[in-house]
């Protein structure tokens, strides 16, 4: 029987995928200038327990323990379970010291731990994720989740090619709506409209004066800004001015999508397990109809509190560099596993170049990665093996026997499924 | 489902008088069930049962391993098997099963500046939290969104900590004006500690518990 922690181990294959991830995620990231920071693994508890950062089912799956340094009892502290707050603290200490540059971009690939839904195992994620931090105004927010969202999307395009689904919602539309309608039962509802509890939520709403039009906005999906303009006309006199402003702010972000060639599905039912976002959430799907966690392949949104909340926590003062002691920023997290899933398998090396090295010498090993090089740079699943190869190397795409002392060009080709060593050694750039 | 050895925790301590008369009510086939019984292995006169004394706050951990099916605790102790370990096999069959006259209070001391939830939420800096119950401060700390907060664990006799040593504690207590009279602010009273009735849910599925079980099925409601 499986140990109950293999679940978490990753095998051959799958880190092969992820490592085509990471480096798809990671040319992405320098095409838009995102510099890449690695958070501790242990953090304080109560960056993830403050008000508005995770809902209450994402509180209970914590893996938290007491940091033993204090001696007696003393602070919990978790093992990371999102990094966005982890992010968001290592930049409040930034600022605290002094960074003057309030404009980041960050990127990361991290692993987080929480417990499984049935709280009796250890689920260890890994997520490739980014936070661009630092929008002054409406017009430049609006680019940052444009930039945020077409990088997802791009990522995940250029993986699985056609085959997901982008989904769009507004919490904050939501959730300003909830406060209105049912001010004394907002957790109750929010947690309802999360477990897509049907029944509940009409049974809550039903009664309430304008219930019928949050229900119909949690029941309808759209798929063009269309659907979103004739959606903000029935929105009229429910809850503050501020509902309005979002729905022009949601309708200007679809328009640019429309341009980007992204298309997308909004349904204003994912509130997702995170509760820190104040603007556009989104999230991709293998398909239109998947939703759940374990289908997911990214999520991401603005969350503009975040930071300033947390920087009045840490440090019992308002963040000074802006007036309302907030700091804009938004991002997204590629869940990597679930990605893996969905990936077709990638070359094995079996298939790719064995590179031979008949004598073991400093100069031929040399040589060796040198070809190695070259190969790797031009896709190809190269390897240099010490002894002389065995097994059926008609499977792999070519054999080269390296020895400078009996070999023109100092290799050989020993095997080589089509091509032939002057074809070669035009590729890797030889005579 | 086996007829096997029932393997049932009685308490010692605050509750063992109360849980020992309730027994002998419900003409219970336990002897020996006393505070002066030095093997702590009171006898029982079916011998499905088997049963041990021990102190009540093992009780509920001594169930959740599985070493005991079936035990008496107080509530208290319950909530802080259940918070620390989210997939307990511990279960409150009958959470009010006795009335222990007491309930769980978070309070600060007096003459600390806090005399509210609200002002604890606003306080600067660590809120430091002491108690017998670190998994249940913990808790509270969570539930009322304290900024930032340390936990310390103590044996008992906590009141004497606050104001200097610790902005909260969290103690079991008769009333408020019990905690008053001991120099403390209440600030919340976070439930009512009565005696419960509790069994591992893997026993519950393996074993047939009604030997234990039946006694008490005519108190209060099933949870």
């Amino acid at each position: 029987m499986d140990s109950k922690h293999a679940l978490n181990d990753l095998s051959v294959a799958q880190v092969r995928n992820l490592r085509r991830i990471e480096d798809t995620f990671r040319r992405h990231c320098r095409q838009f200038g995102y510099d890449e920071i690695k958070t501790a693994t242990i953090q304080h508890q109560y960056i993830f327990t403050a008000r508005e950062v995770l809902s209450p089912t994402e509180k209970e799956r914590m893996l938290d323990f007491f940091d033993k340094a204090e001696g007696w009892g003393g602070e919990p502290v978790v093992l990371r379970p999102d990094s966005s707050p982890c992010v968001a603290r290592s930049y409040n200490e930034r600022l605290h010291r002094g960074d003057a540059r309030t404009r980041r971009k960050f990127c990361y690939v991290e692993n987080q731990f929480v417990l499984t839904d049935s709280k009796e195992a250890i689920s260890e994620r890994w997520q490739c994720g980014v936070e661009n931090i630092g929008q002054d105004d409406a017009a430049e927010a609006v680019h940052g989740d444009i930039e945020v969202i077409f990088m997802a999307y791009d990522i995940v395009r250029e993986l699985l090619g056609k085959n997901f689904c982008l989904h769009l919602s507004y919490p904050a539309i939501i959730k300003e709506m909830v406060k209105t309608l049912l001010p004394g039962q907002v957790e109750e509802l929010l947690t309802a409209i999360r477990n897509k509890e049907t029944p509940r939520l009409k049974e809550l709403l039903g009664s309430a004066p304008g219930g019928e039009k949050l229900l119909n906005l949690l029941a309808l999906h759209g798929e063009s800004v269309e659907y979103l303009a004739s959606l903000k006309d029935t929105l009229h006199g429910i809850g503050p001015e501020q509902i309005l402003e979002d729905f022009e702010n949601f309708i200007r972000i679809c328009t640019l999508l429309d341009r980007l060639g992204c298309s997308y599905l909004i349904d204003f039912s994912l509130l997702g397990q995170t509760d820190y976002y104040t603007g556009v959430r989104f999230q991709m799907t293998p398909g239109a109809s998947s939703t759940g966690g374990r289908d997911i392949l990214a999520v991401g949104g603005r969350y503009d509190n975040l930071i300033g909340d947390m920087y009045e926590n840490i440090y019992d003062t308002r963040l000074s560099l802006s007036e309302t002691g907030s700091m804009p920023a938004t991002g997204f997290a590629l869940y990597v596993k679930n990605i893996c899933r969905e990936l077709t398998e990638t070359m094995s090396p079996d298939q790719g170049v064995l590179i031979y090295l008949a004598e073991i010498s400093a100069e031929d090993i040399a040589l060796g990665q040198e070809l190695w090089q070259k190969l790797t740079g031009l896709g190809f699943a190269a390897r240099i093996i010490f002894g002389p190869p065995t097994g059926d190397l008609s499977q792999a795409a070519m054999v080269l026997e390296v020895d400078r002392k009996r070999h023109e060009d100092s290799f050989h080709i020993l095997h080589s499924r089509k091509i032939d060593k002057s074809v070669f050694l035009k590729m890797i750039g030889g005579s | 489902m086996t007829r096997e050895i029932i393997n049932l925790a009685l308490p010692k301590g605050d509750i063992l008088a109360p849980v020992a008369e309730l027994l002998a009510l419900l003409q219970f086939p336990v002897s020996n069930y006393h505070a002066k019984n030095r093997t702590y292995r009171p006898e029982v006169s079916d011998p499905s049962i088997r049963a041990k004394i021990m102190a009540e706050k093992d009780v509920g951990l001594q169930v959740a391993v599985g070493n005991y099916d079936v035990g008496f605790c107080g509530l208290d102790w319950v909530r802080e098997h259940q918070i620390k370990y989210k997939a307990t096999r511990l279960h409150g069959i009958k959470e009010d099963l006795l009335p222990k006259g007491q309930s769980l209070y978070a309070c600060s001391g007096q003459g600390g500046g806090i005399d509210s939830l609200l002002d604890l939420q606003q306080k600067p800096g660590y809120v430091t939290l002491i108690s017998e119950y670190p998994e249940i401060a913990k808790d509270f700390a969570i539930r009322h969104s304290l900024r930032k907060f340390k936990i310390f664990s103590a044996w008992g006799s906590v009141e004497g900590y606050p104001p200097e040593h610790a902005d909260i504690v969290l103690l079991t207590a008769e009333n408020e004006e019990d905690l008053r009279q001991r120099g403390l602010v209440p600030l919340s009273c976070e439930f009512r500690v009565s005696i419960c009735l509790v069994v591992n849910t893997n026993s519950m599925e393996s074993k047939d518990l009604t030997p234990v079980l039946r006694f008490f099925n005519a108190m209060g409601d099933e949870r």
